[in-house]
């Protein structure tokens, strides 16, 4: 093992056999002067095939490597030299048995003795250290790898300095270029230059917030921008500090966003637009049910303003003529005339109060007040009699002791025509229609659980009747079985709404072909009602002219006949012109035939007159009416227009007789 | 300079200069051949320094960290050369030495090695310069990795750094890796009248070659 070098001493020698590592001399010549036991197992050369020899004729091929100037270095300089396994991989010529070089690092240094400089050689063995930290990384790496190899967004490393020090294959896809392409250069290279100063760097960016998100603009290698969202994270190794960064491409995301972003702006336009639009619409429509609303008020209200105009002409026909006896009879009497014409003043202000009160009437709110269905039955009767047509019979029935209700008047009047024309209108020809009126004790009835005392109104007719489909929906407002331009819908839903808000309810019975019953129900009042004026009659004294006096109106044909009486005429009444022609047929003495000419029953007053002149050609005729519409067709006949002056009657009646005498 | 005993010539200044400049010649040349791409240099800079303020030259532009392989020599004259570089440069001019072709954590594991071996053979090839054209042998350590500041680097945080040192400083550059850094040599002041004998010995050998042509 040792040469002759006594100068080292056995000693050294036997210690330098004893190293885990390679030691070799050198001396100024560069022959071996020691090769250690380690040296020669490792190299499978002897050191009897060493010692003396130079190290290069020994290895032949150390001589190119940079090994000879470290060696003449050391000698002639005293320079030590370092050779790492890593830049120096096969330094030393195959050592191991299975002929993979050994990781081999060499340290080259001078000694210098008594006796001269020498160089020595110290080799250590790193395969095993190497091979075992490579073993534990590629261990800790598997699981690693797994995920960023096949991660769809970049994944890069940087120092602290920006530079990139590592990136996954997916830069290849998300920025063109190659990862070994990136390594050592900064991590600007890969961001738009605005971008590039907020990739974190220095020591501070190791410690930034964990999943805090960047925004970041990437650049293509072919230098195209794009969005990129970007989660950076610090990590150590013993001596260096890194930053690794997932780059996701969110280009689709972003349109996505900024198309949702402009498809939720113009939603929020459109909804508005319709919104606007519903609006509209519904202003339309509310304006469109006020307006059916008023036409159908306006329809009742001018079905009631003929019949009410006649009644009320009618009335003031017969107080003026009441005033008229009076004033012939109290002639002479002290004082009478101004008394006389206060209340002809007072007939005149009436008849134009009443048609204040017709227009009026139009916009009059609910007013409830105690009244007796009685009364108020009877007072419309005629009304009624000519809403409804000829061939149609109507009936009233009111029961004894009717309690009065508390609703109001003028609205329950209207409920009572309505429903009386929707009979008319559902009897083809030939019906009947009864109004009756009765108490009645209810315990939870129908919907509304009414309870307590209550008075029902029952309009029965004997028309077609309606299906159960019909029944269902007649008090929906709108609702109507009439043909367009016939009826508005509202009447059924005017007369369930009143009746509600009465307190009460409206219930409707029908079935096809066996007509209808409609029930208005409503509350006992706990108040008596006012009392109605009481009405006038005449007298009669029988003297003259026999006149024949066709009045339906139970108040006008009293006192006209009266005041025909008082000039000395005898006077027949018949409320209906049947019972007129009847008189007529059999033959009983008439000199004058006096009618109205609107009537209930079969015959009006012009069928009447026309007959009359059939029968008796030679009878004079009077016909007096209310209306002004229907003038034409009473030609040949002498007109008397209501309200009339019982003189202007008189003075008709005798020029008629005059005519005939 | 601080003192006028400390004080070199300008004669004897320019020498050195022009020593260490070859030195670092070759030691450029040597790191040339390990990364295969030019490195750039400047003239070198001597400048008569405290420790710490040679520390502070050191850790210049910024306080980023440092990276530094030493080695010591001691003989005639003695002191300390080192590499110089940013830590960031680090693992940048160990891959150009192995080679792109390196895992991350493979340029990491050999990094302190690789560093050792980079630094010791331009500070040799220097050094070894330096000591041959003054004719006076020169015992260099084998080197050794540092990080940190420059006080640390240059072991300055202890009762040395008010010791005045020669601080001669070169830049260097490679362009084609973005690495850059310095090659430095600090020399004991109790040297600085040996080292003056040398180079004025030096002057003296080549005035009289001048003379003999």
């Amino acid at each position: 093992m040792t040469g002759e070098m006594p100068k080292l001493g056995p000693v050294a020698f036997g210690l330098i056999d004893q190293l885990g590592l390679g030691v070799f001399l050198l001396d100024q010549d560069h022959c071996v002067l020691a090769w250690n036991t380690w040296m020669a197992e490792a190299s499978g050369l002897p050191s009897e095939q060493v010692l003396g020899r130079t190290l290069w004729q020994v290895l032949p091929d150390l001589k190119q490597t940079r090994l000879f100037g470290a060696v003449e270095d050391a000698l002639l300089t005293g320079a030590s030299s370092f050779f790492s396994h890593s830049l120096n991989p096969d330094l030393l010529p195959p050592l191991q048995p299975d002929g993979q070089p050994l990781l081999l690092n060499v340290r080259v240094r001078p000694v210098d003795t008594a006796e001269g400089r020498f160089c020595l050689f110290q080799v250590d063995d790193q395969t095993g250290i190497v091979a075992r930290e490579q073993l534990l990384r590629q261990r800790g790496d598997a699981r690693y790898r797994a995920i960023v190899d096949t991660a769809p967004e970049a994944i890069v490393t940087t120092d602290l300095a920006g530079n990139i020090q590592w990136a996954n294959s997916a830069v290849r896809r998300n920025f063109g270029y190659a990862p070994g392409d990136l390594v050592g250069r900064d991590i600007g290279m890969l961001l738009a230059p605005d971008a590039s100063a907020r990739w974190p760097r220095g020591p501070a960016a190791v410690n930034r917030k964990r999943g805090a998100s960047l925004e970041l603009t990437g650049r293509r290698q072919d230098g195209t921008l794009f969005d990129l969202e970007v989660s950076v994270g610090g990590w150590n190794t013993d001596r260096h500090q890194f930053l690794t960064g997932i780059l996701r491409d969110v280009t689709a995301r972003k349109r996505a966003e900024s198309e949702l972003r402009h498809l939720n702006a113009t939603l929020e336009t459109r909804i508005e637009e319709r919104t606007a639009e519903l609006r509209l619409e519904a202003a339309e429509r509310r304006r469109a049910e006020e307006a059916l609303l008023q036409s159908q008020k306006m329809e009742a209200v001018g079905q009631l303003t003929g019949g009410m105009a006649h009644d009320f002409n009618n009335l003031l026909q017969a107080i003026q003529a009441c005033f008229q006896i009076l004033g012939r009879k109290a002639k002479g009497v002290p004082d009478i005339e101004p008394l006389l014409d206060a209340g002809r003043q007072a007939v005149d202000r009436g008849a134009s109060l009443v048609r204040q009160l017709l227009a009026f009437s139009r916009k009059q709110a609910l007013r409830p007040e105690t009244f007796d269905v009685r009364d108020r039955m009877l007072g419309m009767r005629g009304l009624l009699e000519r809403a409804v047509r000829a061939d149609i019979q109507l009936e009233i029935d009111i029961s004894a002791g009717l309690w009065p209700v508390l609703a109001d008047p003028v609205q329950f009047e209207l409920a009572v025509l309505n429903l009386v024309v929707n009979a008319r209108d559902a009897i083809a020809s030939d019906g009947r229609i009864v109004v009756a009126a009765r108490n009645r004790i209810l315990d939870g009835f129908g919907a509304e659980r009414l309870s307590g005392a209550f008075v029902e109104i029952r309009v029965t007719d004997t028309g077609s009747g309606m299906g159960p489909d019909t029944v269902r929906r007649a008090f929906e407002p709108f609702f109507t079985t009439k043909a367009v331009g016939k009826g508005t819908g509202l009447g059924l839903s005017q007369v369930y709404g009143f009746c509600q808000q009465s307190g009460g309810t409206a219930t409707v019975e029908s079935s096809m072909g066996a007509g209808s019953t409609v029930a208005l129900i409503l509350p006992r009042s706990s108040e008596v009602p006012g009392s109605e004026q009481t009405r006038a009659s005449g007298s009669s004294e029988g003297l003259g002219a026999r006149i024949l006096f066709v009045e339906d109106d139970p108040v006008v044909a009293p006192v006209v006949k009266a005041a025909l009486e008082e000039f000395g005429y005898f006077v027949v009444w018949v409320p209906t012109g049947d019972e007129a022609l009847i008189r007529l047929k059999a033959g009983e003495r008439v000199d004058l035939l006096f009618s109205d000419v609107v009537m209930p029953g079969h015959l009006s007053g012009v069928t009447l007159a026309r007959e009359a002149r059939i029968l008796r050609p030679s009878l004079p005729v009077l016909l007096s009416t209310g209306y002004s519409e229907d003038l034409v067709s009473l030609k040949g006949f002498r007109i008397l227009a209501k309200p009339y002056h019982v003189e202007d009657l008189a003075a008709a009646i005798e020029g008629e007789l005059g005519r005939k005498a | 300079m601080r003192s006028p005993a400390f004080a070199l010539s300008e004669l004897e200044r320019d020498a050195l200069t022009e020593i260490v400049n070859i030195g670092v010649g070759r030691a450029a040349r040597n790191l040339s051949v390990m990364i295969k791409a030019p490195v750039q240099l400047s003239v070198p800079r001597t400048e008569l320094l405290l420790r710490s303020e040679a520390a502070k030259v050191l850790s210049g532009r910024g306080g980023a960290g440092l990276v530094s392989v030493g080695q010591k020599f001691q003989g005639p004259f003695s002191g300390q050369a080192l590499l110089i570089f940013p830590e960031a440069n680090s693992l940048e001019l160990v891959r150009a030495v192995l080679g792109d072709a390196m895992d991350l954590n493979e340029i990491i594991d050999l990094e302190q090695e690789a560093l050792a071996e980079i630094g010791n053979v331009i500070l040799n090839g220097c050094l070894v310069v330096v000591a041959n054209m003054l004719r006076r042998g020169l015992t260099m350590s084998l080197p050794q990795v540092n990080r940190g500041s420059g006080s640390r680097i240059l072991d300055a945080e202890n009762g040395s750094s008010s010791e005045p040192v020669l601080f001669l400083r070169i830049d260097f550059k490679v362009s084609a890796r973005d690495i850059e850094g310095y090659i430095a040599l600090l020399m004991d002041l109790p040297s600085l009248a040996s080292l003056r004998e040398l180079i004025r010995s030096f002057i003296d050998n080549l005035d009289g070659k001048e003379v003999e042509e």
